[in-house]
């Protein structure tokens, strides 16, 4: 049994019902994670500041079909996510697991999509050495790519926990802060896609 | 061995991690001219003349870095018999792995060190094998860094499912910056194949993240682990000790505030 309820950490409730979803510390490693995404984003603009002719060029080397998926597959996702999370918060308990099946089964297809890409880049001759765009594109993307794995792990998880939950709905901690994680991998994604994909 | 001094190993043990970490920027960082790194892209004479520039630095900083990694050590036999009083009965499988995580990055570590070491012992011989050397040094730290994540993972585990302890031994953000902090390791594997920009061995991911994300988690899990220490002696395990030694501990928290 839990000695006492400060271990699971949730912020106490202010006067005016808002709180904090998730646990504090999801929070936190989300902040410190797109700090990291920020920076290379920054390093990206700046080294593309200073060569525009040949980043442009590559640029149109992408396929903006296969970008233009991934962002509807990840929002789609997320959306099944918040209806997951709903459907606990409102007592629809069955739904959940509906939910979170659905929001994998995106995830998956977002790395089938993204390794699709990839071979399509890597039988056209390209790497990550061709210059400093694919530098750039196949390190970003591919650390988001390893995000959106570890993302699957934790819905199949919640997907997994969800069969399981009863009719009021428990504790929504868990839920929440992989909620909030893959809303944050969606985000990334929404702020790669025009970086890499549109800025002309 | 008596309570006094089981605890003053337990002390001295958790405080050889900051003094691990303090050594590690004076004599590896500073004095031994990783601030900021060789460039991965310079010539092969510009790691020789590196070498013989300052060559008084570079011996003496690796060689006192050599014996204060192992300062890891005792931090980490500390980590790891708090955590199985969290994780107990026989099969302490996070804690283990917590130690051999821990005694793993002192090997690593030191090899890296241990090549500089050698490229510093004849700066005369040919550029070519000086270079070889430090890229080799660099590539050891950076490429074999999941012991040491491994670890971190196993400690934020730990600590996260806690429910022995009434207050946690750590807050729930520091489990999670933890495991943060171990995750940035994972871009250092690109230093073997980029040597330019931010991934490279010098660059912004290679080095500027992990590096500092490292030493900072080791600070911060330091304090909380040391208010937890303190903490255990006054309570939790307060049947184990002898009221001296409380009051002393107490009297020593109100002097150092």
């Amino acid at each position: 049994m839990r000695a006492h309820p400060v271990v699971g950490s949730v912020l106490p409730t202010p006067r005016d019902g808002r709180r904090l979803p998730g646990v504090e510390g999801v929070w936190a490693f989300v902040f410190a994670d797109m700090t990291v995404f920020a920076v290379m984003f920054a390093s990206f603009m700046i080294d593309r500041h200073e060569n525009p002719a040949l980043f442009e060029a590559s640029r149109q080397a992408l396929s903006l079909d296969f970008g233009a998926v991934n962002t509807l597959i990840l929002l789609t996702s997320s959306m099944f996510v918040v209806l997951a999370i709903d459907a606990l918060k409102h007592a629809h308990p069955r739904l959940a697991p509906v939910f979170f099946a659905l929001a994998l089964t995106c995830g998956l297809a977002f790395i089938v999509s993204k390794t699709l890409e990839y071979m399509a880049k890597f039988d056209a001759g390209i790497s990550m050495l061709t210059n400093d765009f694919f530098m750039y594109y196949f390190i970003m993307t591919g650390m988001h790519l390893g995000h959106v794995v570890v993302g699957n792990v934790i819905l199949a998880v919640l997907w997994f926990k969800s069969r399981s939950v009863s009719a009021s709905g428990g504790n929504l901690t868990v839920y929440e802060s992989g909620a909030t994680y893959w809303h944050m991998v969606d985000l990334l994604w929404i702020c790669l896609f025009p970086l890499l994909y549109l800025v002309r | 061995m008596d309570e006094n001094t089981k605890i003053l190993y337990q002390k001295l043990s958790l405080y050889s991690g900051p003094f691990f970490v303090i050594t590690f920027i004076i004599f590896w960082a500073w004095l031994g001219q990783n601030l900021p790194p060789p460039h991965p892209d310079w010539p092969a004479q510009a790691f020789s003349d590196r070498y013989v520039d300052h060559l008084t630095g570079i011996r003496v900083g690796f060689l006192v870095s050599l014996i204060t990694i192992c300062f890891y050590l005792p931090w980490t036999g500390y980590v790891t018999a708090r955590m199985m009083r969290i994780e107990t009965g026989r099969y302490p499988v996070l804690s283990y792995l917590q130690l051999m995580g821990g005694c793993l990055t002192v090997m690593v570590v030191s090899i890296s060190m241990w090549c500089w070491v050698v490229a510093a012992q004849r700066p005369e011989r040919s550029p070519e094998i000086t270079q070889m050397l430090t890229d080799a040094g660099w590539l050891m730290n950076d490429t074999v860094y999941m012991c040491t994540a491994l670890q971190m993972f196993a400690m934020a585990l730990c600590f996260l499912a806690d429910k022995k302890s009434t207050i946690p031994v750590m807050p729930n953000w520091a489990c999670y910056l933890t495991i943060f902090c171990g995750a940035t390791f994972f871009p250092a594997s690109l230093t073997a194949i980029l040597r330019d920009g931010p991934f490279a061995y010098d660059g912004l991911i290679g080095y500027w993240l992990p590096y500092p994300a490292w030493l900072i988690w080791l600070f911060v899990a330091t304090y909380y682990l040391l208010a937890d220490l303190k903490r255990r002696a006054r309570t939790d395990e307060g049947k184990d000790i002898v009221a001296p030694i409380v009051n002393q501990m107490l009297a020593d928290a109100g002097r150092e505030k």
